[in-house]
């Protein structure tokens, strides 16, 4: 049952298969592997069946949500749920926080028929490393359990690879969508900031949060996509205007599409060797797709992704300086040494930091004149080994925090394997608001590869049964 | 001469009445003046001289 939500959603309406079947399977890889793995921090098993159930009968009913109905998804533990509540993974997090009840993006899905099986594991507060000090499980990479999912989005990315579930909402405020997907050989979308609204989420970065999609595939995050963009007055930063239509451009084609590279390969020091040729194979693709490709170079590079990682680390300090002063040894060491960088950093660069930023989104935009995607590695190598983390050498590495302080459209899809069978991805980059564009080319390039559709070799067996 | 981090980051680290452990300390004390002079970097943009922050304020709730 290592399906697509596409294909799923196909399956549930010619009877291939049913959502508790569906569901079934998915608590049955859980059961199997999340020891293992850890994906999840709470599981909501008979809840989960429950409405498995509830729309089989509604299918056999003729009454049809659309393709995330008996799709069984994961939330990442800093979002609200009707279930249970919600720990971003930390001891300090008062736990009557969540008691307001699903988060619009979770209510959202819920209305579209989705199965919500359980809470999945974070970094705590979405920032930081795991840490083996605190009473939470280690997520670990199902393509190499001794290297890391990646974060913060940890244990959607490794249960959407597993197959513990078919797609799964993560957030994104410095790479945390971008990177476990690519690091976990999935598709993760962050799209353009305030397209979907972030109440009832846990913050980490005002102006930098995004909750997103992570699924096998572009169609599938355009699915889920559909269903979580929209208004909300409750969260201030939320857009209000008309959502596109993502999943009707999914033609396939790219004819005519003017697609920048910029390979980024003097902007960190752990490119693996294979990235020139797994990138170049990747934009191959592109243009046989029908793009148009020229090289690029990202402005202001260097200074926007400085803003990213110093400005969230400001914006989280705000929100979490009472706890630090009382509860310094609660957190988790990489979380609490990370987020105490804001108390360092004097309030008139974090001014001069949205005045670059300014500046910087004009010339992403002249840039966008020129071309109309842009496309990067999503990091410079695969997983870190979980022995030898270290929150320097993983930023080093990530070429995602540039988006989060231009706020553009940007999606990971795997592009293929280092030599060591770890996962590369393609970051694929839109103007903003055009999400369309970006799910559209990653589909394009899904359409002419099957990276995407790769099992780890660790649950092979049992996905295939 | 800009100022000494062994003397800043505590004296910043007191201000805010946060404790880290010395080893903590060390580390921030070590990684500030990178950081510094990454921030440092934002007023060499020459575009942002007269720029207006990308902050928005509404006086309407």
């Amino acid at each position: 049952m290592y399906m697509t939500i596409t294909d799923a959603a196909a399956a549930l309406r010619t009877g291939e298969t049913t959502s508790v079947a569906l569901t079934e399977a998915v608590i049955a890889v859980a059961d199997a592997h999340d020891g293992e793995l850890g994906v999840f921090l709470a599981r909501y098993t008979d809840t989960a069946l429950a409405a498995a159930a509830k729309a089989d009968a509604e299918l056999a009913a003729g009454i049809d949500l659309g393709p995330l109905h008996g799709i069984p998804l994961g939330i990442k533990d800093i979002i609200a749920t009707d279930e249970g509540e919600t720990t971003a993974q930390s001891l300090v997090l008062d736990r009557s926080w969540g008691d307001m009840g699903d988060a619009p993006v979770v209510a959202r899905l819920r209305a579209a028929g989705a199965v919500i099986t359980g809470k999945t594991t974070t970094m705590e507060y979405a920032i930081g490393t795991p840490d083996p000090d605190k009473p939470f499980p280690i997520p670990r990479n199902p393509w190499s359990t001794e290297h890391w999912t990646g974060g913060s989005s940890s244990g959607t990315g490794g249960g959407v690879a597993a197959g513990m579930f078919l797609g799964g909402l993560g957030t994104d405020t410095g790479g945390s969508i971008r990177f476990p997907a690519t690091n976990c050989g999935i598709t993760g979308m962050k799209q353009t900031f305030g397209r979907v609204p972030k109440y009832g989420c846990v913050p980490l970065g005002y102006s930098f949060d995004h909750i997103g999609p992570m699924a096998r595939s572009a169609q599938d995050c355009a699915a889920m996509l559909a269903v979580l963009a929209g208004h909300d007055p409750r969260d201030a930063t939320s857009v209000d205007r008309p959502v596109d239509d993502y999943l009707g451009g999914l033609t396939g084609s790219l004819e005519g599409v003017r697609i920048g590279v910029d390979p980024l390969l003097t902007h960190s020091s752990q490119n693996v060797p294979e990235l020139t040729a797994v990138l170049d194979a990747a934009v191959a693709e592109l243009r046989a797709a029908g793009a148009v490709v020229s090289t690029v170079e990202l402005p202001l590079y260097a200074e926007l992704k400085t803003v990213t990682m110093v400005g969230l680390a400001a914006e989280a300090y705000a929100y979490h300086r009472p706890d630090l002063q009382s509860r310094w040894f609660d957190y988790g060491a990489g979380t609490r040494m990370a987020v105490a960088t804001g108390a360092l950093v004097p309030a008139g660069d974090y001014v001069q930091m949205q005045r670059v930023r300014r500046v910087g989104k004009r010339k992403v935009a002249e840039l966008f004149a020129d071309v109309d995607l842009i496309v990067t590695p999503t990091s410079a190598c695969g997983a870190a080994p979980l022995a030898k983390l270290t929150f320097d050498d993983i930023i080093d590495a990530l070429h995602t925090p540039y988006w989060n302080a231009m706020g553009n459209p940007a999606m990971s899809v795997p592009m293929g394997f280092t030599t060591d069978g770890l996962p590369l991805g393609l970051q694929i980059v839109g103007r903003p608001f055009e999400e369309a564009a970006v799910f559209a080319a990653g589909h394009a390039y899904q359409q002419r590869t099957d990276w995407h559709l790769r099992a780890p070799a660790l649950v092979a067996d049992l996905l295939a049964a | 001469m800009p100022a000494d981090p062994a003397v800043l980051v505590p004296a910043l680290l007191a201000a805010a009445d946060i404790t880290p452990s010395p080893e903590e300390v060390a580390i921030m004390i070590a990684e500030f003046p990178g950081r510094a002079a990454a921030l440092d970097a934002l007023y060499a943009v020459p575009e942002a001289r007269y720029e207006e922050p990308d902050l928005v304020y509404d006086a309407v709730l």
